[in-house]
């Protein structure tokens, strides 16, 4: 039963489901953030437990512009990704001759194809499912972080409220669980609720979007087949000239990119192409052969050794002659 | 409990210490049981009564640092379902190491008793010991967002110095009064020969693994980066006082042609420690401030 819903490398690159994350046609209007926020009942902003300066001097550390942390007077807001902020749009400014434009970067998680968050979790709480999304189990989660120390794009934060790590779900209860559709108004502005008036059965057709696809005004982000969004992807990037980014990286991931400058630039982390189950098993096979040359080498030297301590004790047997 | 601001923080390299030194211990231990070092049973007794003492310790701090600690024995879940986590992976060999040396210094609680069955519970012991002493070093080793720790040379890193620390805690309990270190110098100067060779496989198994590391980038934030003291750290505590002093020493020893002076050994000692406690702060954080 586990098996089955759980989403395999190759079961989730043939058939899920991707967003598209177009640079090209994105305003920064963070719509997509508030509807992030709205859907899944998230606080306004969630402290942050280390001291700021703290954080800032990590940043001065590092050399160069944190990934979703900019400098202090960016427009970008909230600053960075947190416990209950869980899509941010990055606000940078580029110079293009004698004017300055603005590039717009989402950052939340990228829901690999083959999550190294997934991977490494040692209580099964962080989740592939079939259709995409990266999920987390909170009443599974035990809160030792590791899924902080592997994810490649910095993406999981740690409630330090709950005890747990939270992060975007790809909106899972509305693209993999069947659909709510909701009917008249009932509450008033302080108090908004909605009569739920139908529960559809699952199927491909009637799928909700997640809920930053559907406000985007630009189309800017975009749901489909992962297929259809890596052709879309590819295609708009050799348009305009511009950078995919999510494609290889990972080994695949289930939100792309479509950018107008390098990764790099925009302050994306250079991510390794390889899938984690290679990476990891690759470090362990080589941790196994350095041991068992070591075993090897150091059988060797005991058996020298004794040899050399037996021929001693011969040789002192018939008084060193 | 992020004390520093860092997701692994004091509580994770305070286990990371107290595991490494409890296998470098019971490793040490089971090795001059097993050769039948009769003479030595204080000091076996010592090694084992240190390594049970460590790894509960170690465990108890493991949990504590958890963010829903009472949810701990779901870190077994991956292994019984995917088994693809490392930490799930690690988690059997650490019950396992802590269960063996608590059952073997039981054992030596009266160590004439039932002696064959103790050796089978030490050579257990002793083939657990390694992987709980690399434990640590396999979890940095799997953290993929950390090219500092992404080699396989890092377990062995913290194995070799975790039995280093180890052979240092016995050199000051050997060494603790003149008598005492008298009537050990024998043992002390089998013990400082085997530290020679482990600090010369250390030094250099630290050169492969910074030469191994993919982005050279993040080895500038060990030997650049000051904050929170990883440089530092690295370069005088691990460098400078955990392998160019005893090595310094071993070689005064080696010219000397005579074992040194308590005080001199006293030293080594305390150097190895503060060696590879130095080494896993350093790695740990100086492994945190940097993702590509």
């Amino acid at each position: 039963m586990m098996a089955e819903l759980f989403g395999r490398y190759e079961q989730v690159k043939a058939s899920s489901f991707a967003m598209l994350f177009d640079q090209d046609l994105c305003i920064g209007c963070r719509a997509c953030q508030v509807a992030c926020k709205r859907w899944n009942d998230r606080e306004p902003l969630y402290e942050t437990t280390a001291p700021p300066e703290l954080l800032k001097k990590r940043e001065l550390a590092k050399g160069d512009i944190g990934y979703a942390g900019s400098p202090i007077t960016s427009f970008t807001n909230p600053q960075n990704l947190e416990a209950h902020t869980w899509l941010i749009m990055k606000f940078d400014e580029f110079g293009e001759g004698d004017t300055l434009s603005w590039l717009f970067t989402r950052i939340s998680c990228m829901h690999c194809v083959e999550a190294p968050c997934v991977y490494g979790c040692p209580t099964t709480a962080l989740w592939k499912y079939p259709e995409g999304p990266v999920v987390v189990r909170t009443d599974l989660c035990i809160g030792c972080r590791n899924c902080i120390e592997t994810c490649p794009f910095d993406v999981p934060r740690i409630n330090e409220e709950l005890g747990v790590v939270e992060k975007c779900t790809l909106c899972a209860d509305r693209i993999a669980n069947k659909p709510i559709a909701v009917g008249n108004f009932m509450g008033d502005t302080y108090n908004p609720s909605f009569e739920i008036k139908n529960i559809h059965p699952y199927n491909p057709h009637n799928l909700l979007e997640p809920a930053c696809v559907e406000t985007c005004p630009t189309d800017a982000l975009k749901w489909g087949p992962r297929d259809e969004i890596v052709r879309m992807a590819q295609e708009k990037a050799k348009k305009i000239g511009g950078f995919t980014y999510g494609i290889e990286e990972v080994g695949g991931t289930n939100v792309i990119y479509v950018l107008k400058r390098p990764p790099e630039e925009l302050g994306l982390p250079r991510v390794y192409k390889e899938r984690i189950s290679t990476k990891t098993e690759r470090l362990i096979s080589q941790m196994n052969a350095i041991g068992l040359f070591g075993l090897f080498m150091g059988a060797t030297m005991g058996v020298i050794r004794w040899i050399g301590e037996r021929k001693n004790k011969i040789l002192g047997g018939k008084g060193g002659k | 409990m992020a004390l520093l601001g860092f997701s692994w923080d004091i509580p994770v390299l305070v286990e990371e210490v107290f595991f490494g030194l409890a296998a470098g211990l019971f490793i040490i231990a089971a090795l001059l049981s097993l050769r039948g070092q009769a003479n030595n049973t204080m000091i076996i007794r010592f090694g084992y009564i240190g390594a049970a003492v460590l790894s509960i310790l170690g465990l108890v701090i493991l949990v504590a640092e958890l963010g829903r600690p009472e949810r701990a024995a779901y870190a077994i879940n991956n292994l019984l379902i995917l088994g693809t986590s490392v930490m799930s992976r690690t988690v059997p060999v650490l019950l396992a190491f802590t269960v063996l040396s608590v059952i073997v210094l039981l054992f030596w609680t009266m160590p004439s008793k039932a002696v064959k069955v103790r050796r089978v519970f030490e050579v257990v012991g002793l083939a657990s010991a390694f992987p709980a002493g690399m434990q640590a070093g396999i979890l940095l080793m799997a953290a993929s967002k950390r090219p500092l720790w992404n080699t396989p040379i890092l377990p062995y890193l913290y194995l070799f110095t975790g039995i280093l620390a180890a052979i240092g805690l016995y050199g000051i309990v050997l060494s603790r009064t003149r008598t005492s270190y008298e009537k050990n110098l024998s043992l002390l100067s089998s013990m400082t020969y085997y530290s020679v060779f482990l600090i010369i496989v250390s030094a250099l198994a630290t050169v492969v693994h910074l030469v191994a590391v993919e982005v050279p980038e993040a080895v500038l934030t060990l030997f650049a980066n000051p904050f929170p003291l990883a440089a530092p750290t690295f370069l005088i505590g691990y460098i400078l006082v955990g392998l160019v002093f005893p090595a310094a020493h071993a070689y005064l020893a080696y010219a000397a042609k005579e074992p040194l002076s308590r005080n001199i050994m006293l030293r080594f000692y305390i150097s190895l420690i503060i060696g590879a406690v130095a080494l896993r702060a350093s790695f740990l954080y100086a492994g945190q401030l940097y993702f590509r």
